[in-house]
């Protein structure tokens, strides 16, 4: 994985130690709130309703077990014993004191670490496929690109204050994992009809309070030309931004007023007027940053390997593990595995300082040093060696992690909602326990198949309800609870935004109607190939919306 | 209608009530009652006092009932911000 530089680590450094003034000014008093406010956004620290959070920066969501450690001993020492993944792929913690954050920001530091650009109108942290590098369907990786966007984009002077925040997400597969048509800008490499690898280029999607799914507006961009061209949507973007409107700034809306032949060729023009004047990477630097995310040395396996496939024909549950949480790794022998943080009735995201640092050993005597986070929630061991398996799924067993629903309905994002977060209108957490307890680690859950079910505590989106195969949005109606629920959306490489179902249901009704929803698609299906995303583009609305409302 | 006044202490953020002798505390039922939008605007005055003092941060009016179980805030967002989160997390989230 990617190491600091000495620039990186002075650099980094130099934000700990100018943040550790802040605060002291701040707390003597010398700085007031409005004007420290968006000093401490800028390093990752909100207010939240019970205490300050602070959101770290997962870059890719690609972890070691170093910082996995130490992230568990910052929960300890300064937390609650807690992390909490989101689906941005970072972490935030929901208890640190202000007083301590310089002080864990250099804890993290030590690590390579930080919670640089995690907050504010600037570009967020970029995020990537989980299986980046290691799936068996993808071109190439997408993270050395991630980086160097990364690295070109930390504190740029010219898009340090955008209209508003700005996210971008790469894919490496023609499957996508990263949800990159609900970002600002997507990039999605793919292989051109010369055989040459490059990026199709997807600008304003966003959920949120508009959602849109994002508008291809390049079908193919040499790798060279994506810091360029990058630079052109922003300048774009930075100059027509609503600025005048917080409702209206991001992108997604501009592209939507404009419409997309109309950025495209703003784009492209500023793209013909800078390229060669601003920074064409050189396949040099590109092979650079790409070394550090090479493949380990993997030791030859069999493509077949014993005790796991004895294991696995004699012991159900690990099978079921097996079909539902581990997938092919492009080197035969070894697999992907993916730790589920829904265990049933759980908090989706939240991991214990226990776990964490027993996730780090597994990591290391069996994932060669490698941790992803996905933008679902969950953790991944890219690197399992399948005669490994066996070993790995007792441990996880053993830490409540080793729950076989990836991708079932009980695999549920949720954002934090209102037992947390200042800006909800509703609780999503409770939401998702319930509906994971309803339908439990069974074979009914198994039948269902694969259904995902997104929760978002208010309009804002981060529980990303729009894309969900089931969404569900909390709102406030005098004074109360009050859940909407949408169906069909996806966030893959059909993304779509779904459809409202009618009116809300009460927190009472709402896990009742997610399971009506449920048995209307186990009625209307043509058969168990048939995932409920497939069986609602066929039937679309109204066999779900007579279950909901029939007595209406 | 009954009201306490409450804000986040600015050195770790956690959620504060103003008490009777204008000290800060975390308990909701210790905090000072407010009977009308005077005596409540009272209150706030001295909250904004605790900012500019860089005690607390962003003080607000909290709208309470006093019930058979103890005084609760009538908003589901100040009564979770009064007792914690909803589920449990951390530590006692663990399954044993
Ligand atoms: S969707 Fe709303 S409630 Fe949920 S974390 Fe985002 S801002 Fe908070």
């Amino acid at each position: 994985m990617y190491r600091y530089d000495e620039f990186d680590a002075a650099f980094v450094a130099e934000r700990v130690a100018q943040f550790r003034d802040q605060v002291a000014r701040r707390l003597r008093g010398d700085l007031t709130e409005e004007q420290f406010r968006p000093l401490r956004l800028q390093n990752g620290v909100y207010l939240q309703l019970h205490a300050y959070m602070l959101r770290i920066a997962v870059p890719y969501g690609t972890l070691s077990p170093r910082q996995m450690r130490k992230l568990a001993h910052i929960a300890r020492r300064y937390d609650k014993g807690y992390g909490h993944f989101t689906t941005r792929q970072n972490l935030q913690f929901h208890w640190p004191a202000l007083a301590d954050v310089p002080d864990i920001l250099n804890e993290l530091a030590s690590v390579e670490m930080h919670c640089i650009q995690t907050s504010g109108n600037n570009i967020r942290n970029i995020t990537a496929d989980q299986f980046a590098g290691v799936a068996a369907d993808e071109i190439e990786d997408p993270r050395p690109y991630c980086e160097i966007l990364r690295q070109w984009s930390s504190l740029h002077p010219e898009f340090s204050f955008l209209p508003r925040k700005f996210k971008i997400a790469i894919a490496g597969a023609p499957h996508d994992r990263a949800a990159i048509q609900t970002h600002d800008v997507g990039f999605h490499i793919v292989r051109n009809a010369r055989g040459e690898v490059g990026f199709a280029c997807y600008v304003g999607g966003g959920l949120g309070r508009t959602p849109f799914v994002a508008h291809k507006i390049r079908d193919f961009l040499p790798k060279s030309d994506l810091i360029a061209y990058t630079e052109a949507i922003l300048r774009v973007y930075n100059l027509e931004g609503r600025r005048d409107n917080k409702f209206k700034a991001r992108i997604k809306i501009l592209v939507h007023e404009k419409g997309a032949d109309a950025i495209r060729a703003e784009v492209e023009e500023e793209f013909a007027r800078t390229r060669g004047a601003t920074v064409s990477i050189p396949k040099e630097e590109i092979d650079r940053i790409g070394a550090y995310f090479a493949l380990p040395d993997l030791p030859a396996q069999p493509a077949r390997a014993g005790a796991f496939e004895t294991r696995r024909a004699g012991d159900a549950a690990f099978a079921r593990f097996v079909d539902q949480n581990v997938i092919a790794h492009k080197v035969p022998g070894y697999a992907i595995v993916t730790i589920s943080l829904k265990s049933i009735g759980a908090v989706p995201g939240d991991v214990s300082a226990e776990q964490m640092d027993a996730i780090a050993d597994l990591a290391e005597t069996y994932s060669h040093d490698e941790i992803r986070v996905t933008h679902e929630q969950n953790l991944v061991l890219p690197h399992v060696a399948l005669a490994d398996l066996p070993a790995v799924y007792d441990r996880l067993v053993a830490l409540d992690l080793a729950t076989a629903n990836i991708g079932l309905v009980t695999d549920i994002i949720s954002c934090p909602g209102l037992d947390y977060c200042s800006l909800a209108t509703a609780r999503s957490i409770p939401v998702a326990q319930r509906i994971s307890e309803r339908f439990g680690d069974t074979d009914r859950a198994r039948e269902i198949g694969e259904l995902k079910i997104n929760i978002s505590g208010c309009i804002n989106a981060c529980g990303h309800h729009h894309v969900g195969h089931i969404g569900i949005l909390g709102l406030e109606k005098k004074g109360v609870e009050s859940y909407q629920i949408t169906l069909g959306g996806a966030a893959d490489e059909n993304c779509a935004i779904g459809d409202v179902t009618g009116p809300g249901f009460s927190t009472d009704q709402v896990v009742d109607a997610v399971e009506k929803i449920v048995d209307t698609y186990l009625k209307v299906r043509t058969g168990k190939d048939e995932d409920f995303l497939s069986a609602y583009r066929r039937v679309g609305m109204a066999p779900f919306k007579e279950a909901l409302y029939e007595r209406a | 209608m009954l009201q306490v006044v409450s804000a986040n202490r600015l050195v770790d953020g956690r959620v504060v009530y103003l008490d009777a002798q204008g000290n800060w505390v975390e308990k909701i039922e210790a905090a000072a009652t407010f009977a009308g939008e005077a005596e409540c605007a009272q209150g706030l005055e001295k909250a904004r006092a605790a900012v500019a003092a860089n005690l607390v941060i962003d003080p607000f009016a909290v709208a309470v009932i006093e019930t058979e179980n103890g005084r609760q805030a009538v908003s589901l967002r100040d009564a979770i911000r009064a007792k914690g989160p909803t589920i449990h997390y951390g530590r006692a989230a663990r399954r044993t």
